[in-house]
């Protein structure tokens, strides 16, 4: 019996069973036992979670020919998109920024800005307050007339608890605009915050609540 | 006593496996081979980390010189990993240093004292993943035990009673059949996703990296995913005789809030 079919703990995983599935040694089967556990046990999908953290894969899952072929495709893009994308001054990248920070709430704009958070996208948070229950069905982002930079991350959070609450994903680079439905629970909350996390500093983003464009916070 | 008969390929996978040089004898070799792995063929022991399982062997039998080349191959990574995996270097030493002390102590059960947690690596995999793997649950097992203490079950109770004090007492329990009955038909890797995602609120970064995958990648498939739930649950609620209306009202409770129902029914803990 081949070290990579031994069955699997029938209860919680194992150390080894954990860092084969980080290093993605496991064979399909024993990852399709994983999964099974997982699906049903938080304390194990917890552990995963962490170990994928200081974990890497143990090699490329892609053979040679493809990995190559990847490489090459993704340094085509990257060239083809710095050619077509006019050049940035170099400098501090908060000068050709946040034209979205028009968007940002007064606290979050009072956070320092150091020279590291400059260069570092940072999230944007944009309040929009008192909305009336119900009156709240859907958030429409839009990057206006440019089109987002890379892939940007959109999530809401009420204020009533303290756990973001998603209800979004991802905008992508080619999306010219994206709608995020809300659940019943934000209908419900009368403060609620939406937080983009761009990969790279937005040049443009227009906020939507339903059919109505947000400058500011309200 | 003479050593059992051990195949002739032990003696060439001793040699493999480097284990004189951190001078682990052969009949200890041998003995461990074929108490953690009986059945093996010699393909099968071919394919393990026998370096590595020589190593936390020698580790075991506290033989002189295996902890310091341990030390050597291990230690900074380890602190490295505790450091990255907790961003906080006080808890990182702690984390590295509770791990050693699971793991360096001398003798073994014979003297009645406690076993080193070595002796559970089978060399299916790498140490130092296994080291990682150890790591990272001790560090799960500190948070938890750290949560507890502010209450975090309490605090999602009230997050939830919160939000949804004003939902209608009684739903359809059709509802509650159907989504546990769209939900357990998913493939194991689906549901893992959905429980990652709303029960744990994992980021899509974290999922991305567990899985190996990109984040849009994990966007896309949970889209895919709470699409295909609420077809199946859709259709599944008109199979149990609900009018298309009753089936769209069924639907204003959102799938996000699927997770209250589906904590319940399947979670472990």
């Amino acid at each position: 019996m081949p070290a990579s079919s031994m069955p699997l703990p029938a209860e919680h995983l194992d150390p080894e069973t954990v860092a084969g599935f980080s290093a993605r040694t496991l064979n399909a089967k024993q990852r399709s036992l994983v999964f099974e556990h997982l699906a049903g046990c938080e304390s194990c999908r917890a552990w995963i979670a962490a170990n994928a953290e200081i974990s890497e894969p143990a090699a490329c899952r892609l053979p040679l020919p493809w990995g190559v072929l990847a490489a090459g495709v993704a340094l085509a893009c990257v060239a083809g998109w710095q050619l077509l994308t006019p050049s940035q001054p170099h400098g501090p990248l908060a000068t050709s920024a946040p034209a979205s920070s028009k968007l940002a709430s007064k606290e979050d704009m009072d956070e320092p800005a150091s020279t590291a958070s400059r260069r570092t996208p940072q999230p944007h948070h944009v309040s929009a307050q008192r909305v009336l229950p119900g009156a709240l069905r859907q958030v429409r982002l839009a990057p206006g007339r440019v089109p987002m930079p890379a892939l940007n991350e959109i999530s809401l959070q009420t204020t009533v608890g303290e756990k973001w609450i998603r209800a979004g994903g991802f905008l992508e680079p080619t999306q010219t605009d994206t709608r995020v439905d809300l659940s019943q629970r934000l209908l419900r909350a009368g403060t609620f915050r939406v937080r983009i996390v761009p990969t790279q500093p937005l040049a443009e983003l227009n906020l939507r609540i339903g059919s109505q464009a947000v400058d500011q916070p309200r | 006593m003479s050593d059992p008969p051990y195949p002739a390929y032990f003696r060439k996978l001793y040699q493999e496996s480097q284990a004189e040089r951190v001078g682990l004898p052969f009949s200890d070799f041998a003995q461990t081979l074929r108490e953690i792995h009986p059945s093996f063929s010699e393909d099968s022991y071919r394919a393990l980390h026998l370096k590595d399982l020589a190593l936390a062997q020698a580790c075991i039998r506290t033989i002189p010189g295996a902890w310091d080349s341990f030390s050597q191959r291990y230690r900074d990574g380890l602190f490295a990993a505790a450091l990255n995996i907790s961003r906080n270097e006080s808890v990182a030493r702690e984390l590295a240093d509770s791990l050693y002390g699971d793991i360096f102590v001398s003798g073994g059960n014979a003297q009645g004292t406690r076993q080193s947690r070595l002796a559970s690596y089978t060399g299916r995999g790498g140490l130092e993943g296994w080291l990682k793997a150890v790591l990272s649950q001790a560090y799960i097992d500190r948070y938890r035990s750290q949560r507890r203490l502010v209450s975090f079950d309490e605090r999602m109770m009230v997050i939830q009673t919160t939000l949804f004090s004003d939902l209608p007492a009684v739903v359809d329990p059709r509802l509650g059949e159907a989504i546990k009955e769209a939900f357990l038909a998913l493939p194991a890797e689906s549901r893992f996703l959905l429980a990652g995602y709303f029960f744990d609120q994992r980021t899509l970064a974290e999922l991305a990296r567990t899985l190996g995958v990109h984040e849009s990648t994990v966007s896309r498939r949970l889209d895919r995913l709470t699409k295909l739930l609420r077809t199946r649950i859709g259709r599944l609620l008109r199979g149990k005789g609900m009018t298309i209306r009753q089936v769209q009202e069924s639907f204003r409770t959102d799938v996000r809030d699927l997770s209250i129902d589906l904590r319940s029914h399947f979670a472990r803990e």
